[in-house]
């Protein structure tokens, strides 16, 4: 400690008298013995001492007995303390009008909650990656802002499920050819720790895109089949195809993503070897115990989505209940892929609508094929219409979880919310939001049914989507609706003397007014009608209305900007900053040490 | 590719020689060959419609455009429109009508007759003659400017002739041929079912299919559209449905 010695400075009063004459001087006195000086010793603290926490100085008094001008401990009499006040105290006189403030006490709280976050290799049992295609920032946002409005709140201000996530950062979302991605690709990338091109399903970019023959030798090994080779139980979520590009890209191996069954293939692929990757999903035990030597796993768990179309025969004797096609099944090698499943698995189930999904006891459950729609399953808000009825994806999670967890050593799930995507393409910001609000449903209850300290919860978008906010719409204005501005109760008009809404498109088919229709894909029956509509009499905010685009485009598009990265258990804390796409991989082996374990089951 | 010419050149004309019991003209099992005429001001142009029905789907093939619409009604009673086009024998599947029970009823109805039985029942009927396959109904009905005469042919629900008149526009529907074989009816449905489909919810993901990015800038016929086709696969008189609903209601 640095000691400072101050020499005590004597003041001398002087008395002034007043209104009196001064009297006569009297004898000097005798002179005294010399005084002796009083000092002062002040020692600077550091923090933590244990009169003052955070630091300040320690002040000793007494008088210098031995006259040799330092103040030795002998001859303290008294001493004081000097503490700097504690760091909200001090913030306190600094801030004072900031402190009680909500916004900054939850953003301190935030950084108090990460504070020696885990994130030591290997600590997460299990890992939960959630997918919301084509969930850009916007779509986050501007879904938030209605889950908000649709609870009461005026929105803004309102926090989606993964919202409350601690750690956040960013994805390049580009493929390696191409600046606007694909599913194909950007799933690859976060399935694999390896970026490819754009149409490519599980393997690298030296693939040709379409070209069977460069499919060998260029494969990847994907989060799901490490953990699968590691013992975990596995399980693919999608309310799109099974097939479709980002769930395939957790099992599949494919040098188009179009490849989902048989009839989708030319016939050099077929004769070349390719597989569909219907068949790739069935077979995927096979075929991964082929590849990696040694590996012996179990298959796939849990497999929940739509697609059925690409699992049967192109024959109408095969159509189930809940046909939305004369013929349901697109195969045209005659194969019925369910009941191969079902021989490979004789203890696994297969149902095919609601009643059979709610049969199912996740106790006892060991392994379940559910395909629940003949394509696509139904946009959330649509899902009342399916004809044999489908579960939702919340409760497709939860079920899920319930079986995957059986697993001492743990699960890998991925789970993607698939339309959010389609809306988007389809130019409706309701269909896309109300999945968003679904999508963030289904990671809450993931978040519920979980362990936090022992699972990795990862949720992303694969891509973004043309899709903006955009004016100055004053605080709670409805996010459907026509900007409103500040202090008004009246539609801003643009220069063309038209109002228009918040939410937006670059591109895409543009205006419809389709009413209660809550089928976003109705608006593909319908003519492009790009460009400024007169929207003064339209309810903007009815499911069935799509909202203006600029560039008339049969479908709207893809957009290239990052996307939002969100993750909470073991290893969350590595998800910080901007990073490429497959950086997520890399986050997921780090946490679950995939790789050191699976490498650990190999002969 | 299809010609459709040709292959129908091949059946036999069986319109007014059909089997006289109803249940050897069966509602849900037919093939109907129909001329269609359309004149507006001094332009004519005419049009061939195959109607194919079977069960719960209904064909509609225009056979100049090569296109095909293929409706099917769900267990709900939605009802699914896929549609196929010979030129690329490929196929897009749309979503299935969001209308309620009556509307949907109707939709089917218009898809699978031509006309639907409220229209026909807005007409006066002129007369009814016949027995079993050969029974006929012919209906008028008029208003202001516009006036339409029906043949109707109950046992088998098919539109024989209908002319409609609205204004300077003309419109007819001539039944030239039709047929009940269960081979026939299942062959002209499996030959376009081979078509490879697109879920029209791909598309997006697709934009850089040619065939896809030359077909589905087309219009539809469900809103507005009539579901006729000219030979550039361009669709034809929405105010010929306009007229009939105007007709109906």
């Amino acid at each position: 400690m640095k000691k400072i010695y101050l020499t005590s400075l004597i003041a001398a009063l002087i008395l002034t008298g007043c209104d009196g004459d001064d009297g006569e001087n009297g004898a000097n006195g005798v002179n005294g013995e010399s005084g002796l000086n009083s000092l002062i010793r002040s020692t600077v603290l550091a923090a933590d001492h244990q009169q003052c926490e955070a630091g300040g100085l320690q002040h000793d008094t007494g008088l210098d007995l031995n006259n040799n001008g330092s103040l030795e401990d002998d001859e303290v009499t008294n001493t004081s303390y000097a503490c700097l006040p504690a760091e909200e105290e001090g913030v306190q006189s600094m801030l004072a009008n900031t402190l009680g403030n909500p916004w900054y006490q939850t953003g301190s709280n935030q950084v108090a909650d990460v504070i020696d976050y885990p994130s030591q290799a290997g600590n997460a049992k299990n890992v939960i990656l959630f997918v919301g295609d084509g969930m850009g920032i916007s779509t986050v946002t501007a879904a938030r802002i209605l889950e908000g409005q649709l609870r009461g709140k005026l929105g803004e201000e309102h926090v989606l499920s993964f919202g409350q996530f601690p750690f956040t950062g960013l994805a390049k979302t580009y493929n390696v050819d191409a600046q606007t991605p694909d599913s194909a690709g950007t799933m690859t990338a976060m399935m694999t720790g390896a970026k490819t091109d754009v149409g490519v399903i599980g393997v690298d970019a030296d693939i040709e895109r379409g070209n069977c023959s460069t499919v060998a030798g260029n494969e990847l090994t994907t989060a799901l089949e490490l953990a699968e080779i590691a013992g975990k139980s596995t399980g693919v979520i999608a309310t799109a195809r099974i097939t479709h590009a980002t769930p395939a890209a957790t099992y599949a191996k494919s040098a188009d993503r179009n490849w989902e069954d048989v009839s989708d293939m030319p016939q050099h692929a077929i004769d070349g070897g390719c597989e569909d990757i219907a068949s790739q999903l069935v077979n995927f035990k096979a075929n991964l115990e082929t590849r990696i030597a040694g590996a012996h796993v179990d298959g796939i768990e849990v497999m929940f989505g739509g697609g059925r179309r690409h699992f049967l025969p192109k024959d109408e004797s095969f159509n189930s209940a809940d046909a939305i096609s004369a013929v349901e099944g697109d195969r045209t090698d005659g194969r019925d892929l369910t009941t191969e499943w079902q021989t490979l698995y004789p203890n696994g189930q297969y149902v095919m609508d609601q009643a059979g999904f709610n049969a199912i006891d996740p106790a006892t459950t060991e392994r379940i094929l559910g395909l629940f729609n003949e394509s696509h399953m139904q946009y959330e808000a649509d899902r009342f219409n399916d004809v044999a009825g489908e579960p939702s994806l919340t409760e497709m999670t939860s079920k899920a979880i319930d079986i995957l967890d059986n697993n001492e050593k743990g699960f890998f799930l991925m789970v993607e919310s698939g339309r959010i995507d389609h809306a988007h393409h389809a130019g409706s910001a309701y269909g896309a939001l109300t999945d968003t609000i679904e999508f963030a449903q289904a990671i809450e209850a993931a978040v519920a049914n979980t362990d936090p300290a022992e699972t990795l919860i990862i949720v992303t978008a694969d891509h973004s989507h043309v899709f903006t906010i955009a004016g100055y719409p004053k605080r709670g204005n409805p996010i459907l609706g026509k900007v409103v501005p500040v202090g008004s109760t009246a539609p801003s008009m643009a220069a063309d003397g038209l109002p228009y809404t918040t939410l937006g498109y670059t591109n895409g088919r543009g205006f419809q007014r389709l009413g209660m229709e809550t089928d976003a894909d109705a608006a593909y029956g319908q003519s492009i009608k790009a460009g400024r509509q007169d929207l003064l009499m339209v309810d903007t905010s009815m499911p069935g209305f799509h909202q203006e685009a600029l560039v008339p485009l049969s479908a709207e598009t893809h957009a290239g900007e990052d996307v939002g990265i969100y993750a909470s258990g073991p290893g969350a804390s590595l998800i910080t900053g901007t990073n490429e796409q497959s950086l997520i991989f890399h986050v997921i082996d780090h946490a679950a040490g995939l790789i050191s374990a699976a490498d650990a089951q190999l002969p | 590719m299809l010609n459709m010419t040709h292959r129908w050149a091949l059946l036999p004309s069986l319109l007014i020689s059909a089997p006289l019991l109803a249940s050897e003209c069966p509602v849900d099992r037919v093939i109907a060959h129909y001329q269609i005429q359309h004149t507006q001001q001094t332009n004519s142009q005419e049009h061939e419609l195959l109607l194919v029905r079977k069960g719960d789907r209904v064909l509609q093939r225009f056979l100049q455009a090569q296109i095909s619409e293929l409706w099917f009604q769900q267990r709900n009673g939605r009802i699914r429109p896929t549609r196929y086009f010979d030129q690329h024998q490929r196929g897009i599947e749309y979503q299935a009508a969001e209308v309620n029970q009556n509307n949907a009823q109707q939709l089917w109805q218009e898809k699978r007759q031509l006309i639907t039985g409220a229209q026909r029942d807005a007409m006066t009927l002129l007369s009814d003659s016949g027995q079993g396959c050969n029974r006929r109904q012919r209906f008028h009905w008029q208003t202001g400017n516009s006036q339409a005469e029906l043949e109707w042919a109950p046992h088998s629900q098919l539109l024989v002739s209908y002319r409609l008149q609205h204004g300077s526009e003309f419109w007819q529907y001539q039944l030239k041929s039709h047929q009940h074989d269960r081979v026939a009816v299942d062959n002209e449905l499996s030959q376009l079912q081979q078509y490879p489909t697109v879920d029209y919810a791909d598309v997006g993901d697709m934009e850089n299919d040619p065939f896809l990015a030359q077909m589905i800038n087309q219009g539809f016929l469900q809103h507005g559209a009539s579901g006729f086709y000219n030979a550039q696969g361009e669709s034809l008189g929405a105010q010929h449905k306009d007229h009939d609903h105007d007709h109906a209601h």
